[in-house]
């Protein structure tokens, strides 16, 4: 009897244990000023027979302008809440404050998620030594899910359809903002690449292309 | 004895024949070419007539390429002779050929002048439609007047399909009619309440959209107005400022945490193993 309770005393320290040391982990992992959980790590991954989906955009009707609250990408274990970000006076958009590394900042200029065009999402991929919103997004592969959750309560779910990485000084600003489109679809944006201690940017910008599924 | 007979020669191409000891009417040797007119590097084919033995080439100028070869039998005799592509047009060429008669032997005289070849024309270019741009001007509404209640008929050109939506409609996407050749119509009731902004958005399947917005709190008279394009921004998207990119190429934050993590789990490890032993000495 004693010995039995010995094993289960046992049981519980390891569990406890093991516990403090998960909180660890994701505390030293994904620190946030958002309540929000940082992105998780790779025991959040989808099954892998989900990226395999295929993308059915046709036949999904855009929606009317709602703006987006929040983001999710159940692959990469992303769940956080998106704010408007405008244009700077001098014609740079606005990035969401390093402060706030969880945050998603979607251009408010452009249309909203789910409208007919591109809808732009931008997230930091680092900071303040830690992973922030869009830090796994190079992970998606072609059909991996995103969903946005938007004023009105609707939630739209794009498809990812592919992922580009382009020399910052050659963004394709127009395409990723302006592309005339007859859908609703999506634009994921974030740095990549290696980073530049000199001019203490990354050299590069991940892109990540969607389309609209469902509504 | 020979002769010299001036044959019919049409064009540009005329014979002339060369006798030697009688010869009657009926067996009088002839040759002829065509096509005619011809052109430098063109294949002529020859028919000799009246000759009992093949012609063989006794001179021919320089018009072919290489002596053409008669076959066939008498008394007539076809060959093809390929003309050299370098003759000079409008310059008269001279072939002429030997063989056999009843009564004697014949010279064939084959007096040529090639053409010309005319210019290709042209080709005329295919004309083109003109590519399809989805615009403004391909959307007509009877009012652009929003009214809680009231309504709106779009009228929209379009070569594909039309899809019309918006957050101020009762119902959202509109029901598009085809009204004629790419021609659709859809007719929009607003809802009593209307959101701020209110959109309308047309969709030409494959050819782009065009929005409309309206603001009937801000006392823009409810007027649905083209929505201005997206404001394209300029220069870099800084999107992190590279600290754990640069703590992990230096070999250290993650990997920290990582070997503190290891050793706070032996350390529980340890504690449990203690534990165990503890239980088991007191049973």
């Amino acid at each position: 009897m004693a010995g039995r309770f010995a094993a289960a005393v046992g049981r519980r320290a390891l569990g406890a244990a093991t516990g403090v040391l998960l909180t660890a982990s994701l505390l030293t992992a994904c620190g946030s000023e958002d309540k929000d959980a940082a992105p998780a790590g790779p025991s959040s991954s989808a099954p892998a027979a989900d990226s395999q989906d295929t993308t059915q955009a046709a036949g999904v009707v855009p929606l009317g302008e709602s703006k987006p609250t929040r983001i999710a990408i159940p692959k990469i274990g992303v769940s956080a809440p998106v704010e408007g970000v405008g244009l700077l006076p001098n014609g740079r958009v606005e990035e969401p404050p390093l402060s706030r590394p969880n945050l998603a900042g979607w251009y408010s200029e452009g249309v909203t998620p789910g409208e007919a065009g591109p809808a732009v999402i931008l997230g930091h991929v680092d900071a303040n030594k830690k992973p922030a919103v869009f830090y796994r997004l190079k992970e998606l592969t072609k059909g991996d899910k995103i969903q946005i959750t938007r004023e009105d309560g609707s939630t739209v779910t794009f498809a990812v359809t592919e992922l580009k990485r382009v020399d910052k000084n050659a963004f394709p600003h127009q395409q990723v903002f302006g592309e005339q489109l007859d859908h609703a679809a999506l634009r994921l944006v974030t740095c990549g690449g290696a980073f530049d201690p000199q001019s203490g940017h990354y050299k590069d910008n991940l892109i990540v292309y969607a389309t609209m599924v469902a509504a | 004895m020979r002769k010299t007979f001036a044959l019919a020669g049409a064009g540009a191409a005329a014979a002339a024949l060369v006798f030697a000891g009688p010869v009657s009417a009926a067996t009088q040797p002839s040759i002829s070419a065509s096509p005619n007119p011809f052109y430098p590097g063109d294949t002529l084919t020859l028919t000799a007539k009246g000759c009992t033995t093949a012609p063989q080439l006794q001179s021919d100028s320089g018009l072919f390429v290489s002596p053409p070869q008669f076959r066939g039998q008498p008394t007539t005799w076809i060959a093809q002779g390929k003309t050299r592509s370098n003759l000079t047009p409008g310059k008269t060429y001279v072939a002429k050929w030997t063989c056999q008669i009843e009564g004697g032997s014949a010279v064939l005289s084959l007096t040529t002048t090639p053409g010309k070849r005319p210019d290709r024309p042209t080709p005329t270019p295919t004309p083109t439609r003109p590519t399809f741009s989805f615009g403004y001007d391909d959307v007509q509404l009877s009012t652009r007047r929003v009214v809680p209640g009231g309504s709106t008929t779009f009228t929209v050109t379009c070569p594909t399909s039309v899809t019309i939506t918006g957050n101020g409609f009762t119902q959202s996407p509109l029901k598009v009619t085809k009204i004629g050749e790419n021609k659709w119509r859809a007719t929009g009731v607003f809802k009593k309440n209307l959101p701020n902004p209110t959109t309308a958005t047309v969709i030409c399947k494959g050819h782009g959209s065009v929005k409309y917005t309206t603001n009937p709190d801000k006392g823009d008279n409810n007027n649905m107005k083209p929505k201005p394009s997206t404001k394209i921004p300029t220069g870099p998207i800084n999107t992190g400022d590279g600290t754990l990119y640069m703590a992990e190429k230096n070999g250290s934050a993650m990997p920290l945490a990582a070997a503190g993590a290891g050793a706070a789990l032996a350390a529980g490890l340890g504690a449990v193993v203690l534990r165990r032993r503890m239980v088991r000495g007191r049973s």
